[in-house]
């Protein structure tokens, strides 16, 4: 008669057990499943260069900035017609947040007179000025001589290894007595006029 | 079928045998116990949408080059979350971080942007964490009773790091992460 019982007692006691091993494994809390989201966003390449303006360094010879029109006042001496001395800086608020490249460019290639395009000045008169261009943006220092040799597109371009904000400054200076014919040459009578371009470009 | 029924009543008759030999034989007594523990669990819950991601796209504006002030995205939700028993919250994020770009920003740019993180839902104040913050008590938040609900989990206050003047370095990629954690307190 015991036998059976003992031996049913032994099955339920070894469920018991069963159920308190178990019991004892899920006990330990389970680790916390953290949930990750990620958060992105893009920034595109971008440059932006906004209107001139005048800058601290004053202005010789030059009248106000219209626009983005700079005049000269008086670029030919009034007695011997010789380029008179001129100078002028420019800023311009710009920003470029990735490594670029830096681009002057001169339409004519210097202060041309208008209205002859092609045709030669009469002897001994000078028909253009050449000018130097000083730029000054982040880390480069460059001089743009537009040397007014040749009535054609003109550019300078310098890499910016890095991003760039701020003041984008161009001096912009006149020698007196320069053209593209001899030092001091007169001038012949017209309307010179070039035009500087500033881009930001990628590289 | 015409077997059985013999062969089921002789098992019988060997069983009670030993009793009518017998007249008052000791109670034999089993004793069992049973015991069970219900371990402490919480579970996240599931999140609701295809993607975890907060996906803020374009971060500047693009006629300044300046961090937007109005970045948002729509917000997560963990949908079912239970705690069987006394539970935590917490949240910790990192910057959005350019990935591409190396080295330190030049002077103007920042590489990296700030941000608040938060998950509401769970317990009466949400669990928040600000990147730039030098501290973030809140960022952990208990519950004193079982529970179950959903979590929304929400980021915004996006910022520059090293202040608003500054702009962002071009970068296709720029990534932070959202933890959020549910635990059983004991």
């Amino acid at each position: 008669m015991k036998a059976p019982l003992m031996r049913t007692a032994a099955i339920l006691a070894g469920l018991s057990l069963g159920l308190a091993a178990a019991g004892a494994a899920s006990a330990q809390t389970a680790q916390p499943q953290p949930a990750n989201f990620p958060v992105h966003g893009e920034t595109p390449q971008l440059c932006i260069v906004g209107n001139p303006q005048l800058g601290s360094g004053g202005l010789v010879n030059f009248l106000s900035l219209n626009g983005t029109t700079l005049r000269i006042d008086r670029l030919a001496d009034s007695r011997t017609l010789a380029t008179q001395a001129a100078s002028a800086d420019v800023t311009f608020a710009a920003m470029c947040n990735f490594p670029h490249r830096v681009v002057l460019e001169s339409q004519n290639g210097g202060l041309f007179r208008g209205g002859s395009v092609g045709q030669p000045p009469p002897s001994g008169f000078a028909d253009g000025v050449p000018y130097t261009a000083t730029l000054t943006w982040g880390p480069v220092n460059a001089s743009f001589f537009v040397d007014a040799a040749a009535r054609k597109d003109t550019q300078l371009g310098v890499a910016v290894g890095l991003p760039v904000a701020g003041d984008l400054k161009l001096h912009l200076a006149i020698q007196p007595g320069a053209s593209n014919l001899t030092a001091n040459a007169p001038l012949i009578a017209g309307v010179y006029s070039d035009t500087l371009f500033v881009t930001l470009e990628p590289q | 079928m015409t077997l059985s029924k013999p062969l089921a009543c002789l098992a019988l008759a060997t069983l009670l045998a030993p009793v009518a030999a017998h007249a008052a034989p000791a109670p034999a007594t089993g004793v069992v116990t049973i015991n069970a523990n219900v371990a402490p669990r919480c579970e996240g819950g599931t999140l609701d949408g295809a993607s975890s991601t907060f996906e803020m796209g374009i971060l500047i504006d693009t006629s300044s080059g300046l961090l937007l002030n109005d970045l948002s995205a729509p917000p997560k939700t963990l949908v079912g979350a239970f705690c069987n028993t006394k539970s935590s919250i917490s949240i910790i994020a990192t910057p959005m971080q350019a990935q591409s770009f190396t080295g330190a920003p030049p002077v103007g740019f920042t590489d990296a942007i700030d941000y608040t993180a938060s998950a509401s839902g769970w317990t009466p104040t949400a669990a928040t964490f600000t990147t730039d913050a030098a501290s973030n008590p809140a960022a952990l938040q208990t519950r004193d009773a079982a529970f179950t609900g959903d979590i929304t989990v929400e980021v915004s206050n996006f910022t520059p790091v090293g202040g608003v003047a500054l702009r962002p370095v071009a970068d296709p990629n720029y990534l932070g992460t959202v933890i959020v954690t549910l635990a059983a307190v004991s």
